[in-house]
């Protein structure tokens, strides 16, 4: 476990990843109580209304928690490339399990905070959502998060990395704001094209010079 | 037996070629200078052999492993880098227990590493309040927590100050003694490795110009040539008058018998402060090519 726990200190700071639950809850709560301003009677999603406003919601909340994790992937991870912190941990793994544990500190241990937050937050006010939230939110999720790391990799420089995957998720925005917010429901294709990007940002980090 | 072997290795950054068909073996438990001026593709050669960059062409392997592709070799290698790279954000304490852990070591090993270099009032510190000296001293207690097989050093002590150039040279010597450790150091200043290496490696200009044991390259000629820096320059240069003399300042360039030269000064009151024989400085650099 030294390598992660290494990785979540140097990412996450002295309050470790009780940072980011604080940071999840107020998202996840925001969720519930926007909901609660268009539909202030009810907590269920019935018809086709009710479904546009909460995708609308989750949408913006996740390209909120988005470009939380993308100031991370690319001021983060990106940095670590551009100055060498990355040997530490390339000193301590083979690139494999390096790559692996910055995805999971990066990527995965984010995502999973937002899901159980969330679902905690909506048992909590009583808030009657089909699971399939989850999928629609982790696809969104993991495309653009896969997205960032390629950038950053193929930059190594952390402002340029951000930039251009603000640039992404803005034009990712745009497609899904033309679709009416659809978008969450072709979920089974997004995690397709994450699953490939993801493949494709491993190979880039094994061929990467520091 | 051999633990690093390469064939033929070259390097390109686009058109420019940094290493040229290089073809060496470095011995197990041998201490290797690696020499050559700025530029002369040293780092890349260290890079190379630590797996951090990708090589253009040829062969090498490392414990019998290609560095770019082994998942293996990060737990026997170490490298050490002139630029410090441990997370700025730590303590020091933090990313020693963190390297303890992972690579199952003992903690109090770690430690006596940290009290060795000076560093248990730095234990609590964050890397990044840390003057750069001290930066590398931590860097190296990280690179040694996992008793590597390979210490690949790159200008190692760029940073130090001259006594704690000493202390990390002696852990070297130590961990060779004791572990029959393989160490590659790098530096321009070739005079500081004599000590303790036992091998040479010179580059210039990307190609290989010497490898082999140091002995073997000596300059004879140059055994009784000494730089001395005294108190009193014009007195020492009267008083040597009958050996070949040259003035750098403080520092005089004698040839000679060293015992005599010694005694003729210190007898009449000539303070010497500093001695060094320039013969490895000059050999390698006639051997090397670098002028």
């Amino acid at each position: 476990m030294g390598l992660i726990n290494l990785l979540i200190k140097h990412k996450y700071g002295n309050y470790g990843l009780l940072t980011y639950v604080e940071l999840e809850l107020v998202l996840s709560v925001g969720m519930v109580l926007s909901y609660n301003t268009f539909y202030p009677t009810t907590r269920t999603i019935s018809d086709y209304a009710q479904q546009f406003t909460f995708n609308f919601i989750l949408s913006v909340i996740t390209l909120i928690l988005v470009v939380l994790v993308i100031k991370n992937i690319a001021f983060g991870t990106g940095q670590d490339f551009f100055d060498g912190t990355i040997i530490t941990f390339l000193q301590m793994k083979g690139r494999k399990k390096v790559f692996l544990s910055l995805y999971v500190t990066d990527v995965i241990i984010p995502g999973v905070i937002f899901i159980l937050t969330t679902m905690t937050t909506f048992y909590l006010a009583s808030f009657n959502v089909s699971l399939t939230w989850i999928p629609g939110y982790l696809s969104i999720y993991l495309f653009l998060s896969s997205a960032s790391y390629i950038v950053t990799i193929l930059t190594k420089r952390p402002f340029r990395a951000f930039f251009i995957s603000i640039v992404i998720l803005l034009l990712f925005v745009g497609v899904d704001f033309s679709q009416n917010f659809m978008l969450i429901y072709c979920y089974l294709t997004m995690m397709i094209l994450s699953i490939i990007l993801l493949i494709a940002s491993y190979y880039l980090f094994r061929g990467v010079s520091i | 037996m051999s633990v690093i072997k390469a064939n033929n290795l070259t390097k390109r950054f686009g058109d420019f070629e940094a290493l040229h068909g290089l073809s060496f073996s470095i011995e197990e438990g041998s201490i290797t200078a690696v020499v050559g001026p700025n530029g002369a593709g040293k780092s890349t050669l260290l890079k190379i052999i630590s797996g951090l960059i990708k090589r253009t062409s040829g062969e090498i392997k490392v414990l019998g492993e290609d560095p770019w592709k082994s998942q293996k070799l990060p737990r026997m290698l170490s490298v050490i880098l002139d630029k410090p790279y441990l997370p700025q954000f730590l303590t020091v304490e933090e990313v020693i227990k963190e390297a303890t852990s992972e690579f199952d070591a003992d903690y109090s090993y770690a430690l006596s590493l940290v009290e060795e270099l000076n560093l248990t009032n730095f234990l609590k510190s964050k890397i990044k309040d840390l003057s750069t000296g001290t930066k590398q001293k931590v860097q190296i207690v990280f690179s040694l927590i996992k008793n590597p097989k390979i210490i690949v050093a790159d200008e190692p002590t760029a940073n130090l100050d001259v006594a704690s150039r000493f202390e990390v040279y002696n852990i070297f010597l130590k961990l060779r003694e004791k572990m029959h450790t393989t160490i590659l150091i790098s530096s321009h200043i070739a005079s500081e490795l004599i000590a303790i290496s036992t091998h040479i490696l010179g580059i210039n200009n990307g190609v290989l110009r010497y490898v082999g044991e140091i002995s073997k390259m000596i300059r004879k000629d140059l055994l009784e040539e000494f730089y001395i820096t005294v108190d009193n320059v014009q007195r020492a240069v009267s008083l040597l008058k009958s050996y070949t003399v040259e003035v750098y300042g403080n520092q005089l360039k004698v040839r000679g018998n060293l015992v005599n030269i010694v005694s003729e000064l210190v007898n009449n009151g000539v303070r010497i402060f500093y001695i060094r024989n320039s013969i490895l400085d000059k050999s390698v650099q006639g051997e090397v090519g670098w002028v």
